[in-house]
């Protein structure tokens, strides 16, 4: 009887030391876990910002006709004042 | 149209001198599409500077009732001939819509309003002054070129607008 009492403690024993290597397998696999996802979180973060700015890069910003320069506006619809008027202003619009 | 009184004004300021040709350039079509055709099926009828007017009092300020059903009621409103004009927004209007926004597009513009002054680009709708500016500096040079080399002032748009300005951007 004596002798199966010190096995059973023994068996405890062994167990408690077994879950306590579970505990600190776990915690480690959870601290590589978290530090995994910081890299990958801090990678996407890097990687976004840089596809923004090659996406901005790309769309280059639309080009708008030089004021100095005179450009050939077709003169051919409807229009208020004088008919041979020295200076034609040519206006595009839209009912919006 | 809120430089609409900026150009009733100009025209004011230079009774002679100046000239504003309206070209469509349609940035919203599911909007603007259908007064623009039916603008243009009144001027074919002589009335697009009412039409205009009427679409902008009548139709866009007044809840933005741009609707085919509106430019008939318009249209009616100045007793134009109903199948002429129902014709022409469907045949020749679309096609004159289509042929001003490429004519404008191909110089660059992008939105609405945009200004050629003989040719040289203003955008949006600026304070009076800056069309003065640019008005004035092109009047000095047309009185400085008309009478020299059969330049009049019938052809100075075409021979120093049209013939040496940019066709694109």
């Amino acid at each position: 009887m004596k002798r199966l009492g010190v096995l059973f403690l023994s068996v405890l024993g062994l167990a408690a030391v077994g879950c306590q290597r579970d505990d600190s397998q776990v915690g480690e696999k959870l601290d590589q876990i978290i530090k995994q996802n910081d890299e990958i979180l801090k990678a996407l973060k890097s990687g976004a910002g840089a596809g923004a700015r090659a996406g901005a890069a790309a769309r280059p910003e639309r080009r708008r006709p030089d004021p100095q320069e005179v450009y050939a506006a077709v003169a051919d619809g409807p229009y208020l004042g004088a008919k041979d008027a020295k200076v034609t202003i040519v206006e595009a619009f839209e009912f919006a | 149209m809120r430089v609409g009184p900026t150009l009733e004004a100009l025209l004011e300021q230079y009774p002679k001198d100046l000239k504003i040709v309206f070209k469509h350039f349609v940035v919203h079509p599911q909007h603007a599409t259908i007064p623009a055709t039916a603008a243009c099926a009144a001027d074919k009828q002589g009335k697009f500077h009412e039409m205009y007017k009427l679409i902008w009092e009548k139709g866009f300020s007044a809840g933005r009732n741009l609707s085919q059903e509106n430019m008939e009621k318009l249209a009616g409103e100045l007793g134009l001939n109903m199948a002429k004009f129902k014709a022409d927004q469907q045949g020749e209007c679309a096609k004159k819509v289509r042929q001003d926004q490429q004519d404008m597009a191909k110089i660059g513009v992008g939105g609405t309003p945009a200004f050629f002054i003989n040719g040289r680009f203003l955008s949006g709708a600026r304070p009076i002054e800056q069309f003065k500016a640019l008005i004035d500096e092109e009047l000095k040079k047309a009185n400085e070129r008309i009478g020299k080399d059969g330049t009049t002032a019938a052809n100075y748009y075409e021979k120093w607008v049209l013939e040496k300005g940019k066709k694109s951007l």
